[in-house]
C-alpha cells in the first residue's frame, strides 16, 4: 500500500503551496506515534495515512500543541477521540474531511433544520484556468453548515435557503461569495491569491513558506505578465517589483532591456542571473511569457547567496506552469490565448521642411560671415524639383520613409495541460511575430516547451521538461551613435529625394552631388539618392540593405531531475540542465554606389555560425524536520556548470548579381575571409542552506556557497559566499494577536556575500601572440606581426558585494492590505576593473585588477491592497524605492571616462560620486552682448554663445572647469498596479515611473547644433538666439557654432517620467452563455499609451547595458505604444 | 525499498565525484600563447619587428593624425570635414588652446607610446631570446638580429621625435615596465639624448643596410642607414632651433652640425637622387615614388583584402565631398596657395580648387564641387591626397596604393641646406641643395596634372628652361637664402606633416599664426596663440591615470 502511495503533500507545497491534501479512498485505520506533537503534525500523519483532509480554523491550528498519542492501526475516529477529548475539541468528518472545531463551539455541521425551503444544492469550483479545485471550504451564511469540494471540485451542501450566501474559500484562492438565487448548479470559479503566509515562494534550490522567508523576495504572479506585446518578460515586470529598474535599451523587437536590481554595483556586467525551472540562464528573451507561472526576484543576499558566483546582481527564478495532478482519471484543459496590436512610434521629432531648412542653411552661413548656401534662385529651383518629383514642396520627410505605420504584433498560444494523481504535463506552442517601427526590425519567436512530472514510486519522483525555441530578427542599424538608422532619419536633410532614378528638374548645383552616373538600370540598389548636405546614409537604402541581414537562433532548453524520498524528512534531488543554442546570422551587401558616405565596391555575402552548449548538473540532499516548536529545513549540494562555445564566419565577394537567387557564398567569386574562435567555461559549487524556526516565530536562514570559477587563475578559483538572516513574525506574539487590524507582521534582517566573476576568460594570463595582422615590405609583400597580445593578472579574483537588508512585512486589515518595507545597503569590493595603465607604458591592454568599490542603497516598499464589495473587487498595488549609488574607490585609480556619442566623454566614474555621472561644462546662460563678454573670461566667445562657468575660478575656460553636471541615476523609482473587476469586466492599469534623474540628450548635439548642417526640429529657427531674440536657453545659428558643442548642461534635461504603461479592459462571457467551453475572456489594451514628462527628447527611459553611459541619450530607435485586442479560451 | 534509493544515491553521488576532476576548472583560452611558445615559433623575431612598424599603418592613429596636426592646426590647411562637430579635435588645437582632453593630441600620443612600447617589448625580446630565433626552419643569424634591433631603433627614435614635436617633454620609457611603474615626464635635453643614442646605435650599426643596396622589391619600407641619417637630421634641426629660442640648454650649432653631417653622409654616400618629375610622387598611382631613389621611407599601401589589407582613412578622409565622394577633410588655406610662386608647378600638384575637373573613369568629367560642407571658407582640398579615379580599384578611394611618404630626398637637400647656413658653412653647397629641389619643380616638372582636365593652378604655368631657371628662379647668394630655404620647405613639403615642426623651430609659431587669424579669421584659426601655446598639453587622462607623478606642463597648468 504504502509503496505504491505519493507524497502529494510534499509535492504541492513544493509546487503550488496548498496546505491541504486531498481525500482518498485510503484506508480509514491509523498507526500514530508523537509525543508533545502539535495539531498540524498530527493531523499530516493523518492525512498522510488516510487520504482524508482536515479543516481546522488557523488559529487552533497554531495553538494546538502537546499531543501524545501511541496507537497501531486503530480506527480513525476512535484515536482521534483520544486525542480531542482531553484538549477540549471535537470533530466530524464530512466527505473524507475531518472538521475540528472547539467542543464549546456549536457543532461543525449544522443543525438539521425545520425549514421548509430549505434544498440541496451542488456544483463545482474551479480554478481560473478550468482546473477543478478540491478542498476547497464551502460554508453558508447565518448556519454552520459547511463542507469542501472533492478532486473534481464538486460539491453538495444540503438545507440551503435562498437568499443565504454561501462562502467558497481555500488557502492559495482569494475567497468568493454567491448568493443563493436558485437552486441550479453552481459553477465557481476562485481567483488564485497572492495571499497569506502560508503561501510558498520558489527560492534557490528549493521553496520555502512566506512565513519563513528571512530574506527579501519579491513574487511576481505569472498573469501580471501577460497581455503585453513585449517579446521578453522581464520587460512586463517592469513597475512591478520595487527596486527592480528595468529600462528599454532600443526599441527595436528583440533588444533585452536592462534590468538592474538594486542599483548598479559594478562597471562590468550587472544583469542578473535568471533561473527557470531550475536552469540558470543570462537572458530569458526566448521563454513565451504565458508558460510562467511565477518569477521570484531574490533581492538580498540572504535570498541570493546560495547562487552565490551569480548572484552579485540579484536572482530572478521563473517557475514555468505544470499541469494539474488531481484526480483518479486523466483531466485535461486546452487553452487558447491570442492577441493582435498596432503599434506606433511614442512621439517623434518635427523635423524642418525642405523651406524652412534651406532657410535654416543659409542662415547659419550668413551667421558665420559666409555667403547663403542657397541662392533665392536655387531655392525656387530646389522646390519646382521637390514638386515635380513629389509632387508636394515639402521634401523629403525621412521618418514617414522607414516607419513601419501601425507595425503589427500578434501572438498565438495554445496550452493544453492534464494530468491526474501521479502524472501530469504541460505543452504549450508560442508565436509571436512583431514587426518593429523601423521597417526590416521585425522579429518572431516559436517556442515550445513541455514540463512532465510523474511520480514512479511513492519514493521517487521524476519530473522534466523541454524547450525548443527559434528566433530570428532582422536588422536594422542601432546603437551606432550619429549613424543609427532612427536619428539619421530625422538629421538627413529633406531636399535629398528617396530615388535618383527618373529625377526631373534638378538643379544643376546638386546634380553632381547625386552621382547620377552611379546608377546601374540592372541594380536597384543603385536607385537611392545619396543624402546631399549631410555625411549620413540614405536611411531608406540603409534600412533595405540592413534588412537582409538576419539573426537566426535555435534553442533547446531542458532539464530532467529525479527526487528520491530518502525518509519523511530526508530528500535528495538530481538534477541536469542542457542549453544547447545555435545562432546564425546570414548577411549580404549588394554592390552599389550612392556616393563617398555610402557604398559598397563588392556584393559581399557572408554567414556566420556559432554554438554554446551549456550543461549544469545539480545534487541536493535536504532535511525537512519539524519537532514539537522546532522547525529545520537544511540542504547541501553541489553544482557544475560548464560552457563549451564556437563560432566560425565566413563571407565572400564579387557576386555576379545582386539577385537573392545568389546570396550564397558559393556564387561569391573574390576575396574570401573565415574567421573562428572557441571558448570553454566552467563553474564547480558547493552549496548549504539551514534553515530553523521556533514556534513559527522566531527563524534564522544561513548559507554558504563555495564556488570555483574557471575565469581566475589556479590560486585564485575559489570563493566562498555566506550569508546569515533572521526573522521575527511578532504578529504571533501574544501582544499582537490582541491587535485586531493586524494580520501579521514580521520584523527581517540579513547580511551576507555574494560573487561576480564576469570577466573576460584567461584575464589572468599574460599572452603573446604570432597572428596580429600584417605590414608590406616591398612590393606588397605581406609580413605577419606578432608579439605580446595581452598582459594579465595571475592575482585576479572573485569580486565580492556585501549586503545588509532589514526588512519589515506587515498584514491589516484580514490580509486586504500588505505592507512590506525594507532598506539595503550593498557594497561592492574588489569590483573587477580593468584600472586603466596610462598608455605611455605601451602596454596593449589594460589588465583587470580587483579594484573598486562601490555602495548601493535604499529604500524599498510595496503596499497592496485586495478588496470586494459586493460584486465590485479592485486592488491596488504600489511600490516605490530610492538608491544611492556612490563609488566610494577606484583602487588608485584614476577617474574613468564614459562615452556615449563619438569621441565625446559624457560620463566619469570617480570615487565619491555616482557611477557614470555626467561630465561636463556648466553653462550660465547666453552671452547676450559684447559687453557681457568683455567682463567675462571665455575666450573667443561672441553673443549668442553658450557661457562657460569658470568652475575653479583661473580665469581661463579649460578642461579643469569641467564638472559634474547630472546624475543619472533616479532618487525614486515607483510602480502602480490597480485591478477591477465588477460583475464580468475586469479592468487593470500599470503605471511606473522615476524621479529625480537627469538625462544626457546628446542627440542635440547634432540636432540642434545650429551649424545647418543636420536637419533640425523645427522650433530651432524661433527658440535660438539673435539680437532680436534674446534667448538664454538655445545659442545662436550659426555654421562655425563649435564652441557651443562641448559636452555642458546645456544637453542635460531631467528625465522624470510617470508613464502610463498598460491599460487593460477584459470582458468574460457568462457561462450560462457558454456550453462545453469553460472560459472565454476578450480583452483590449494599451500599453505605453501615455507618458508624462519634461524630457525633450523621444522616450525618457534610456537604459544602456553600460553603466558608463547610462542615460545617454544616443537617438535610440523610438519605443512603441500599441493598442492590442486579445482573446483568453479555454475548454 | 530504502535499498534502491540507497543504490541511487551512491550511483549518483560516486559519479558526481568522478565528474568533478581536478582540471575541471582549468579552462584556458584558445589560440594563445605563452611567451616561452611564442620565441619558439617560426618567423617570431621578424614579427616582433613588424609590430613595431605596425602603428604607422594606423590610418587615422598617424597618417590623418600627423597630417592633422603638422598642417590642419596651423596655416597649411584646416580642418575640414562635413561641419564644426567633424572632428572638432583638429580646429579646437589650431585655435591655439587645446583642452588637456583634446582627443586629436591624446591620439597622438597613445598611437607614438603604442609603438614605443612595442619597440620596447621587441627589444626586452631579443635580448632574452634572441639567440634561439628561428626563421624559416633556420636559426636566425647574429646578422640578421642585429638588423632586427637597429630597425627597432630607429623606430624608438622615430616614435620619440614624433612625440617631442608635439609635447615636448614627455616620459621616457626605454624598457618594458612594470604595469605599477608611474613614470615623470623626462626634460627636452634626456629626450634628446635617447633620440641620438638609438639612432646612432642604428646609424652605426654595420648591418643596418643603405637604402641603395636595399631590394625594393621585397624591402621598401624598411629602415635604412639613410632614413636614420636623416631622422638623425631631422630631430637636430628641431632640437637646434629650441636651443636658439631658450626653448632648451644645448649649442644650437653643435646639433645644427650632427643634421650637417648626417646628411651630407646621405647625400654622399646614399646614392640617391629626386624623381625628375614631381607628378611621380603624386599623380595617385602610386607606382614609381615609393619604389624610387627619392622616396627614403613611408607606409605601403595596397588593398588586398586575403591579407586584411585596406587602404589608408586618408585616402577617403581628405577629399572632396559631393560628387567627388571623399569626406572633406584637410582643406588647405588661401594662405599656402598665395604662398607659392604662380609658376610653380607645385602649386597645383599641392592643391585642388573648387570646380577643378579630373576624368573619370568612365571618360565623362569630375567636376569638384568643395561647396557645402565645412570648406566653404577656402574651397581647396589636398592634391597629394587625392587619387583620381582610374587609380583607384572598383573606384572606391579606400582602394588605392595612396601612401604617406614620410621622408623624401628632398627633405634631406633642404635640411642639409639650412644646417649649412646655420653652421657657416658654404653657401655655394647650401644653394646647390636648394636650387636642386627647385630645379626639379620648376624645370624637370611635367606642368600638367596628368589625370586632370582642367586645373585652375595650371593656367599660370608654363615650361621652364635651365637657363630660365637660372636667370629667374634659382635663389642665388644675393637672396634671403635661409629665408628662401624656408619658403621651399613650405612649397615643397606642404600637407606632408612638416609645418608645425618647422614653425615651432624657427620660432614663427605664435608671429605665423596671429597674423593668419588677423588676416583671415575663418574658425577662429589662431585666435589663441601665444607663447603658451606650444607644447600642447600632455592628455588629462594620462596626467590622472599616474597618479600625479605626470605632470601638466607649466603653460597648461
Amino acid at each position: 500500500m504504502y509503496k505504491n502511495r505519493i507524497s502529494i503533500t510534499l509535492m504541492l507545497i513544493l509546487t503550488i503551496g496548498f496546505m491541504h491534501a486531498f481525500a482518498r479512498g485510503y484506508s480509514q485505520k491509523v498507526s500514530l506515534k508523537l509525543t508533545n506533537a502539535n495539531l498540524k503534525e498530527l493531523m499530516t500523519q493523518i492525512q498522510k495515512q488516510t487520504g482524508y483532509d482536515y479543516l481546522v480554523s488557523q488559529k487552533l491550528l497554531n495553538s494546538v500543541d502537546r499531543i501524545n498519542v501511541n496507537v497501531e492501526q486503530k480506527d480513525l475516529e476512535v484515536v482521534l477521540s483520544k486525542c480531542f477529548e482531553p484538549l477540549g475539541l471535537s470533530f466530524e468528518i464530512r466527505d473524507k474531511t475531518i472538521f475540528i472545531k472547539h467542543k464549546t463551539q456549536k457543532s461543525a455541521v449544522a443543525d438539521i433544520s425545520t425549514r421548509v425551503q430549505q434544498q440541496k444544492i451542488s456544483g463545482t469550483v474551479k480554478n481560473n484556468q478550468g482546473l477543478p479545485i478540491s478542498g476547497v471550504t464551502i460554508t453558508v451564511s447565518g448556519s454552520t453548515a459547511a463542507t469542501s469540494t472533492d478532486e473534481a471540485g464538486s460539491f453538495s451542501l444540503d438545507r440551503v435557503t435562498i437568499g443565504q450566501s454561501l462562502s467558497f474559500s481555500i488557502i492559495g484562492y482569494l475567497s468568493a461569495q454567491f448568493k443563493v438565487q436558485n437552486y441550479d448548479a453552481l459553477s465557481v470559479v476562485l481567483e488564485e491569491s497572492v495571499k497569506g503566509l502560508d503561501e510558498v515562494v520558489v527560492v534557490g534550490y528549493g521553496t520555502q513558506r512566506k512565513r519563513d522567508l528571512t530574506g527579501s523576495v519579491e513574487q511576481i504572479s505569472g498573469k501580471d505578465l501577460k497581455s503585453m506585446p513585449v517579446r521578453n518578460a522581464t520587460e512586463a515586470l517592469q513597475g512591478q517589483a520595487a527596486g527592480v529598474q528595468i529600462t528599454s535599451t532600443g526599441g527595436s523587437p528583440g533588444t533585452p532591456p536592462a534590468v538592474r536590481i538594486r542599483g548598479i554595483g559594478t562597471v562590468n556586467d550587472n544583469n542578473p542571473l535568471y533561473v527557470v525551472d531550475g536552469l540558470p540562464q543570462s537572458d530569458i528573451g526566448w521563454l513565451n511569457p504565458n508558460d510562467i507561472l511565477s518569477m521570484e526576484v531574490l533581492k538580498d543576499a540572504s535570498a541570493t547567496a546560495i547562487y552565490g558566483s551569480r548572484a552579485a546582481n540579484g536572482v530572478i527564478m521563473i517557475t514555468t506552469q505544470k499541469g494539474p495532478q488531481t484526480g483518479d482519471e486523466l483531466t485535461n484543459l486546452i487553452n487558447f490565448d491570442a492577441y493582435l496590436g498596432l503599434q506606433n512610434p511614442v512621439k517623434v521629432y518635427d523635423m524642418m521642411n525642405a523651406t524652412e531648412f534651406m532657410d535654416y542653411k543659409n542662415l547659419a552661413n550668413t551667421n558665420a560671415g559666409l555667403p547663403a548656401f542657397f541662392s533665392e534662385e536655387n531655392k525656387k529651383e530646389v522646390l519646382q524639383f521637390l514638386k515635380s518629383n513629389t509632387g508636394s514642396t515639402e521634401g523629403t520627410n525621412w521618418w514617414k520613409e522607414i516607419n513601419q505605420k501601425d507595425a503589427v504584433i500578434q501572438n498565438y498560444d495554445i496550452a493544453v495541460s492534464g494530468g491526474m494523481k501521479n502524472l501530469s504535463y504541460r505543452t504549450s506552442l508560442n508565436y509571436l511575430d512583431q514587426e518593429g517601427i523601423i521597417q526590416g526590425s521585425n522579429y518572431d519567436r516559436i517556442s515550445f516547451r513541455t514540463n512532465i512530472e510523474h511520480n514512479l514510486r511513492s519514493w521517487l519522483k521524476f519530473s522534466a521538461n523541454i524547450g525548443v525555441v527559434s528566433e530570428g530578427r532582422g536588422n536594422v542599424l542601432e546603437g551606432s551613435p550619429g549613424f543609427n538608422t532612427a536619428f539619421i532619419a530625422f538629421v538627413a536633410d529633406p531636399i535629398s529625394p528617396v530615388y535618383r532614378n527618373n529625377l526631373q528638374d534638378i538643379p544643376d548645383f546638386l546634380k553632381a552631388g547625386l552621382f547620377l552616373d552611379r546608377i546601374d538600370p540592372n541594380n536597384p540598389w543603385s536607385m537611392y539618392s545619396p543624402i546631399l548636405m549631410t555625411n549620413k546614409e540614405n536611411p531608406v537604402a540603409q534600412t533595405e540593405i540592413y534588412k537582409n541581414n538576419r539573426w537566426k537562433g535555435k534553442a533547446i532548453k531542458g532539464g530532467g531531475s529525479v527526487d528520491v524520498k530518502l525518509t519523511d524528512w530526508l530528500r535528495f534531488r538530481s538534477n541536469i540542465g542542457v542549453d544547447l543554442s545555435t545562432g546564425v546570422s546570414n548577411s549580404f551587401t549588394p554592390k552599389y554606389y550612392l556616393n563617398g558616405n555610402q557604398f559598397n565596391s563588392d556584393a559581399t555575402v557572408g554567414v556566420s555560425n556559432s554554438k554554446t552548449d551549456y550543461y549544469v548538473w545539480e545534487n541536493v540532499l535536504s532535511l525537512d524536520k519539524r519537532w514539537e516548536d522546532h522547525y529545520v529545513t537544511a540542504l547541501v549540494g553541489t553544482s557544475a556548470e560548464q560552457w563549451k562555445s564556437e563560432s566560425s564566419g565566413a563571407s565572400k565577394q564579387g557576386l555576379v548579381s545582386n539577385a537573392e537567387s545568389q546570396w550564397i557564398i558559393d556564387a561569391a567569386s573574390i576575396n574570401p575571409q573565415a574567421s573562428g574562435s572557441k571558448w570553454e567555461s566552467a563553474l564547480n559549487s558547493y552549496f548549504s542552506r539551514i534553515f530553523y524556526s521556533y514556534k513559527d516565530r522566531y527563524m534564522v536562514t544561513a548559507n554558504f556557497r563555495y564556488d570555483g570559477s574557471s575565469n581566475f587563475g589556479k590560486d585564485n578559483k575559489w570563493g566562498a559566499f555566506p550569508s546569515v538572516s533572521a526573522g521575527w513574525n511578532f504578529g504571533e506574539e501574544g501582544f499582537a494577536r490582541n491587535l485586531n487590524w493586524l494580520s501579521s507582521g514580521k520584523l527581517r534582517a540579513s547580511w551576507g556575500r555574494i560573487g561576480n566573476q564576469n570577466i573576460g576568460r584567461g584575464a589572468y594570463l599574460t599572452t603573446y601572440s604570432g597572428n596580429q595582422g600584417y605590414y608590406y615590405f616591398g612590393q606588397y609583400n605581406p609580413q605577419l606581426s606578432g608579439g605580446s597580445s595581452s598582459i594579465g593578472n595571475a592575482a585576479i579574483k572573485w569580486e565580492k558585494t556585501e549586503q545588509m537588508d532589514v526588512g519589515l512585512d506587515l498584514s491589516f486589515l484580514d490580509r486586504k492590505l500588505d505592507v512590506t518595507l525594507d532598506y539595503y545597503k550593498k557594497t561592492t569590493d574588489g569590483m573587477l576593473l580593468n584600472v586603466p595603465l596610462p598608455n605611455y607604458l605601451g602596454y596593449s591592454n589594460s589588465p583587470w585588477s580587483n579594484a573598486g568599490k562601490v555602495e548601493n542603497k535604499g529604500f524599498e516598499l510595496a503596499v497592496k491592497y485586495t478588496n470586494k464589495i459586493g460584486e465590485f473587487g479592485y486592488s491596488i498595488a504600489a511600490n516605490a524605492a530610492t538608491l544611492k549609488n556612490k563609488v566610494l574607490s577606484l583602487g588608485g585609480g584614476e577617474p574613468i571616462p564614459g562615452g556615449g556619442w563619438i569621441s565625446y566623454t559624457t560620463t566619469l566614474t570617480e570615487v565619491g560620486m555616482p557611477i557614470g555621472y555626467y561630465y561636463g561644462f556648466k553653462t550660465d546662460g547666453i552671452f547676450q552682448n559684447q559687453a557681457e563678454i568683455d567682463n567675462y573670461v571665455q575666450a573667443g566667445a561672441v553673443p549668442g554663445d553658450l557661457r562657460f562657468v569658470d568652475i575653479n575660478k583661473d580665469g581661463v575656460i579649460n578642461s579643469s572647469d569641467r564638472t559634474n553636471i547630472g546624475d543619472p541615476f533616479p532618487d525614486l523609482t515607483y510602480g502602480l498596479n490597480l485591478g477591477a473587476s465588477y460583475k464580468n469586466f475586469d479592468f487593470r492599469v500599470l503605471a511606473q515611473g522615476a524621479i529625480g534623474n537627469d538625462i544626457m540628450n546628446i542627440v542635440k548635439i547634432d540636432m540642434k547644433s545650429g551649424v545647418g548642417w543636420y536637419n533640425a526640429p523645427k522650433e530651432l529657427m524661433s527658440d535660438a538666439w539673435s539680437p532680436n531674440n534674446p534667448s538664454n536657453s538655445q545659442f545662436k545659428i550659426s555654421s562655425s557654432n563649435q564652441s557651443n558643442l562641448q559636452i555642458s548642461d546645456w544637453l542635460v534635461e531631467d528625465g522624470s517620467y510617470l508613464r502610463i504603461k498598460s491599460v487593460q479592459l477584459g470582458y468574460t462571457l457568462p457561462k450560462h452563455l457558454l456550453r462545453s467551453v469553460n472560459n472565454l475572456r476578450f480583452w483590449v489594451s494599451g500599453y505605453n499609451l501615455f507618458t508624462f514628462t519634461k524630457y525633450t527628447g523621444l522616450d525618457p527611459e534610456i537604459g544602456s547595458n553600460s553603466p558608463l553611459s547610462m542615460g545617454v541619450d544616443q537617438g535610440y530607435y523610438p519605443v512603441a505604444k500599441s493598442w492590442m485586442f486579445g482573446v483568453n479560451l479555454s475548454f | 525499498m530504502k535499498f534502491n534509493r540507497l543504490i541511487i544515491l551512491t550511483a549518483v553521488a560516486a559519479l558526481g565525484v568522478s565528474a568533478c576532476k581536478k582540471d575541471y576548472l582549468n579552462r584556458d583560452p584558445y589560440g594563445i600563447l605563452d611567451e616561452g611558445e611564442f620565441f619558439k615559433t617560426d618567423g617570431a623575431g621578424l614579427k616582433m619587428l613588424t609590430s613595431c612598424y605596425q602603428p604607422m599603418a594606423d590610418g587615422w592613429g598617424y597618417t590623418v593624425n600627423k597630417v592633422a596636426i603638422m598642417d590642419e592646426s596651423v596655416d597649411n590647411a584646416d580642418a575640414g570635414g562635413s561641419d564644426p562637430g567633424d572632428r572638432p579635435q583638429t580646429t579646437e588645437v589650431g585655435r591655439g588652446r587645446p583642452l588637456s582632453s583634446n582627443a586629436l593630441l591624446n591620439e597622438t600620443w597613445s598611437n607614438r607610446y603604442r609603438g614605443i612600447g612595442k619597440c620596447n617589448q621587441a627589444l626586452a625580446g631579443y635580448q632574452k631570446e634572441g639567440a634561439n630565433l628561428v626563421q624559416n626552419g633556420v636559426k636566425v643569424s647574429a646578422e640578421t638580429l642585429a638588423r632586427y634591433i637597429a630597425e627597432v631603433k630607429f623606430l624608438r627614435a622615430w616614435y620619440y621625435l614624433d612625440l617631442v614635436t608635439v609635447f615636448k617633454s614627455v616620459p621616457l620609457i626605454t624598457a618594458v615596465e612594470d604595469p605599477s611603474v608611474r613614470k615623470p615626464k623626462a626634460s627636452i635635453e634626456e629626450l634628446r639624448t635617447q633620440i641620438y643614442s638609438d639612432l646612432d646605435e642604428a646609424i652605426n650599426s654595420p648591418h643596418l643596410p643603405r637604402l641603395a643596396s636595399m631590394s625594393s622589391a621585397t624591402e621598401a619600407g624598411r629602415a635604412s642607414k639613410d632614413a636614420a641619417l636623416t631622422i638623425k637630421a631631422r630631430a637636430a634641426l628641431f632640437f637646434a632651433g629650441l636651443m636658439e629660442n631658450a626653448q632648451m640648454q644645448g649649442d644650437a650649432k653643435a646639433d645644427y652640425e650632427l643634421a650637417r653631417v648626417a646628411t651630407e653622409d646621405v647625400i654622399t654616400n646614399g646614392n640617391l637622387s629626386l624623381l625628375p618629375d614631381f607628378n611621380d610622387l603624386y599623380r595617385g598611382d602610386y607606382k614609381v615614388g615609393p619604389f624610387s631613389k627619392e622616396v627614403l621611407f613611408g607606409v605601403l599601401r595596397n588593398y588586398d583584402p586575403a591579407f586584411g589589407m585596406g587602404g589608408d582613412a586618408f585616402a577617403i578622409m581628405n577629399v572632396g565631398r559631393n560628387n567627388v565622394g571623399g569626406w572633406g577633410g584637410n582643406t588647405p588655406t588661401r594662405d599656402l596657395a598665395s604662398s607659392f610662386d604662380s609658376r610653380d608647378p607645385r602649386k597645383m600638384l599641392t592643391i585642388i580648387s573648387h570646380e577643378d575637373i579630373f576624368l573619370a573613369s568612365n571618360g565623362s568629367n569630375e567636376v569638384h564641387n568643395y561647396k557645402g560642407y565645412f570648406n566653404d571658407f577656402n574651397l581647396q582640398h589636398s592634391r597629394k591626397a587625392f587619387v583620381p579615379q582610374q587609380y583607384r580599384q572598383n573606384n572606391d578611394l579606400q582602394r588605392s596604393n595612396w601612401q604617406p611618404y614620410w621622408i623624401r630626398y628632398a627633405e634631406v637637400l633642404l635640411i642639409n641646406a639650412e644646417a649649412t647656413v646655420k653652421t657657416g658653412g658654404s653657401t655655394v653647397t647650401a644653394l646647390d641643395r636648394l636650387n636642386q629641389v627647385r630645379r626639379r619643380a620648376f624645370v624637370t616638372t611635367v606642368k600638367k596634372d596628368g589625370p586632370a582636365v582642367y586645373r585652375q593652378f595650371a593656367k599660370d604655368l608654363k615650361d621652364i628652361t635651365d637657363q630660365e631657371f637660372n636667370t629667374t628662379y634659382a635663389i642665388t647668394s644675393s637672396d634671403d637664402v635661409l629665408a628662401a630655404i624656408k619658403k621651399e620647405r613650405r612649397n615643397e613639403l606642404a600637407l606632408e606633416g612638416f609645418r608645425l615642426y618647422d614653425l615651432i623651430r624657427w620660432g614663427t609659431y605664435v608671429s605665423t599664426m596671429k597674423t593668419f587669424y588677423t588676416t583671415y579669421g575663418f574658425a577662429d584659426k589662431g585666435r589663441d596663440v601665444t607663447d603658451k601655446s606650444w607644447p600642447f598639453p600632455i592628455p588629462q587622462v594620462e596626467i590622472d591615470r599616474s597618479n600625479n607623478v605626470l605632470v601638466q606642463h607649466d603653460n597648461y597648468l
